[in-house]
């Protein structure tokens, strides 16, 4: 695999999450590997995406340019979900036409 | 859409670190490493010789470097004779750049740097922990300055080497040496930091038109000139070769800390210092950053020894030192922790010591006007007074202050706490607002926050800490960091991670998805800043924005991109600019040109912009920029556009559709 992956764990996750990313628009449950029907809590999409970023952050990858690419979904598909998350009655602003845009700038709240 | 780089093949070949693009690829840092050292012992040859020998250069240089003006700004004599030298007579440590290819064994690990306004330290991975290095004088926080004293150079890292010669507090502040370089690096001379440096014992001269200061320090009753690119260049070659002689190894990888005031202009500069002294810069970490790694580390020692549920945990990071002053808001949970808010503003502990300086001595703009060699001595007879009064008064509740400044000047006064604080008020202001905006950035209040820490110099002034903990509603602070420590300590754990060191016991699972500390955007509608990467992005980072022709039939469109947080593009920094040329001539608002900004894991940023509508063969390619292009003249580069092409090649925001 790509030689600037340092195992096969951090290429197959940048894998999975470039191949989910391609298949439909609205892919955020793919990309964060939360099976379909299961609850996307804010906990359980803040707990998938911290065990993905550890495999795919480029610090973790010494700068390669396809867990870069990965990352960038992976982030992409995070806002995704937490504005499509069950309100939980935390902070987060998700009604209104400033959604999208407030919660690319903080994803998390 | 064909921007987009499909990440597919993941067979890409690593890429390679000496792109054209790479600021090391013009290779300063493979003469300099040399030339460094040499510069500095044979100084003190050159006396004995009589004159320069004559020879050719011999150096492999290009002219463009040479005329390159932060390329060491020594007179071309000194190069001269300094080229003349045969390289045997390189009398430090470098260097093996020659060797180390056939030994490859060594881990090339980053090491982490703090360069603090006042102190720096170094601090490596050393497989199991982080180790802070000492200097021969057992210090671990070396004193940042370089001496120019008669033909050598020495930096605060060996203090002046042997005994004998110690540097020592007033030497520092003789006018000989220069230090608040990082205050200085990057800074046009109508920056009121630069105007406030004045109050400096070496020379700042500024004329007030927007180009860089004129800097010297004091060697044999003579000014002369420096700039803070080559001072921070010498003082990281002596970190460097301390770093060596413990590790036994050459490095080559730096982490460094930077504030988050820092602009992108002022990062290159730290960049170029570093290639001077043959370092390459892995990454420039904000410094609160590389404390929430350094907790991030903590919680999960916690969490292992305590099996703890790796509950998300919020801390909010203040750090103040010398020059600098930020704050950082954290989630933290499982090793990582994630950057959710930036805030900072170039506030120090410099400030705070001028401010004593002018209460106790009230004539003192007048007083210090002339530079001349009594007065230096007077000013940093009244520096160290100041600097000793406010370390005590940090556990005294007042401070006698009794000098001597000659020429019949005596200071003597009682300082407590409520004068100190009223002379300090608006730094305090500074302070809270900071706080504020990092906590509102981050959508929080402040009974969000799990944990306060507290790092650097300042954070010891019981205003200060009561301040932040006041701000956050709590009562005591973060206990197990160290406040100066801690931001060396991130930046070598950094330093370990993106060398791509893993450890089995899993004590380096660990990360810091970092954020922007400012908005990036261009100008458009008029004079306005229009934010493409708005503050706190998750970097890396990709955003695109689509703008359109505000006339009709035009064919050409600027791209001015700036940053900052002002509304108006003039009150932000000017980063570059370009135009977009061979626009297929149609009605105002029906073209349509997207701008994308790109930030890679190295902290790049890229910009491309090209017309996506109207499509096909008649429309120009995109165009792809590396920022900053600008190296001098933000200030009036700006209005020099504005006067020659007003409104003619102006865009506006595209109203349809913000960010896909």
């Amino acid at each position: 695999l790509c030689p600037s992956l340092p195992g096969v764990a951090n290429a197959l996750a940048a894998y999975e999450i470039v191949s989910a990313a391609a298949t439909a628009a609205n892919s955020w449950r793919a990309v964060l590997g939360i099976r379909p029907g299961a609850a996307a809590t804010p906990d359980v999409v803040k707990k998938q995406f911290r065990r993905l970023s550890l495999l795919v952050h480029p610090d973790k990858n010494r700068s390669c340019a396809a867990a870069e690419d990965a990352f960038k979904l992976l982030r992409q598909a995070f806002d995704d979900a937490l504005l499509a998350a069950p309100s939980s009655g935390s902070a987060d602003d998700t009604t209104g036409p400033c959604a999208a845009a407030a919660a690319a700038r903080d994803g998390e709240a | 859409m064909h921007l987009v780089t499909l990440p597919f093949p993941l067979l890409l070949p690593p890429s390679t670190p000496l792109s054209p693009l790479h600021p090391t690829f013009y290779s300063r840092e493979h003469c300099l490493p040399k030339l460094l050292p040499v510069l500095i012992s044979t100084r003190k040859k050159r006396q004995q010789q009589q004159g320069p020998p004559k020879s050719h250069l011999l150096v492999p240089v290009t002219p463009s470097q040479l005329a390159d003006s932060c390329w060491l700004s020594v007179s071309f004599a000194t190069f001269y004779w300094m080229a003349a030298e045969p390289f045997y007579t390189v009398a430090s440590d470098s260097e093996t750049t020659g060797e180390d290819k056939s030994q490859p064994s060594f881990p090339d690990v980053a090491i982490g740097i703090d360069i603090g306004t006042s102190k720096c330290s170094v601090a490596v991975w050393n497989g199991h922990h982080v180790e802070l290095l000492k200097n021969t004088r057992n210090q671990k926080g070396m004193r940042s300055y370089v001496m120019f004293k008669d033909d050598t150079l020495s930096a605060g890292v060996t203090g002046g080497a042997a005994k004998e010669n110690a540097h020592e507090e007033r030497d520092v502040l003789s006018g000989s040496a220069i230090f608040n370089m990082k205050r200085l690096i990057g800074r046009m001379d109508t920056d009121e930091v630069v105007q406030a440096s004045k109050a400096l014992p070496f020379l700042v001269q500024t004329l007030g038109i927007g180009v860089r200061p004129f800097i010297a320090a004091l060697v044999n009753n003579m000014w002369r000139s420096t700039t803070p690119e080559e001072v921070l260049a010498i003082f990281l070659l002596e970190l460097k070769a301390l770093a060596e002689m413990h590790l036994k190894h050459p490095v080559r990888n730096a982490v460094l800390t930077i504030p988050v005031a820092f602009s992108r202009f002022q990062q290159t500069r730290i960049e170029r210092a570093c290639a001077m002294a043959g370092l390459h810069v892995l990454r420039l970490m904000p410094e609160p950053t590389a404390v929430a790694l350094l907790y991030a580390q903590h919680q999960q020692q916690l969490m292992h020894d305590n099996m703890g549920s790796g509950i998300e945990k919020i801390a909010l990071i203040f750090n103040m030192g010398a020059g600098y002053c930020d704050a950082a808001v954290a989630a933290t949970a499982g090793g990582v922790s994630q950057i959710r808010a930036l805030s900072g503003c170039s506030v120090g502990g410099e400030d705070i010591l001028q401010n004593i300086m002018r209460h106790l001595v009230p004539n003192f703009d007048s007083l210090y006007a002339g530079q001349t060699m009594d007065r230096i001595k007077s000013m940093g007879l009244l520096r160290i007074a100041t600097q000793d009064a406010i370390h005590k008064l940090a556990s005294q509740d007042s401070v006698e202050i009794n000098v001597d400044l000659g020429d019949g000047q005596k200071v003597s006064k009682v300082l407590d706490h409520s004068e100190f604080e009223q002379v300090n008020r608006v730094i305090f202001e500074k302070v809270e607002k900071i706080i504020n905006q990092c906590l509102a950035d981050a959508k929080l209040v402040p009974e969000d926050i799990n944990d306060v820490i507290l790092v650097g110099g300042c954070s010891r002034i019981p205003r200060i800490r009561s301040l932040v903990l006041g701000l956050c509603k709590t009562e005591v602070s973060y206990k197990n960091i160290d406040a100066l420590e801690a931001a060396v300590s991130g930046a070598a754990l950094e330093g370990a991670i993106a060398s791509g060191v893993t450890d089995p016991e899993g004590s380096l699972d660990l990360l810091t998805i970092q954020a922007t500390p400012m908005n990036l955007g261009i100008r458009a509608d008029g004079d306005n800043f229009a934010a493409i990467i708005p503050r706190n992005t998750t970097v890396p980072a990709r955003r695109e924005m689509l703008f359109m022709t505000t006339h009709d039939n035009q064919t050409e469109a600027l791209i001015s991109v700036y940053e900052g947080e002002g509304e108006r593009a003039e009150e932000n920094h000017l980063l570059g600019y370009f135009k977009i040329t061979g626009i297929p001539p149609a009605p105002k608002g029906t073209v349509e040109i997207s701008v994308c900004m790109d930030i890679d894991a190295s902290n790049v940023l890229r910009v491309f912009a090209g017309v996506v509508k109207p499509q096909g063969q008649g429309v120009p390619p995109f165009i792809e920029v590396r920022m900053p292009t600008l190296d001098d003249g933000h200030g009036w580069c700006g209005q020099a556009l504005a006067k020659m092409y007003g409104s003619k090649l102006d865009l506006a925001v595209h109203p349809k559709k913000l960010q896909p």
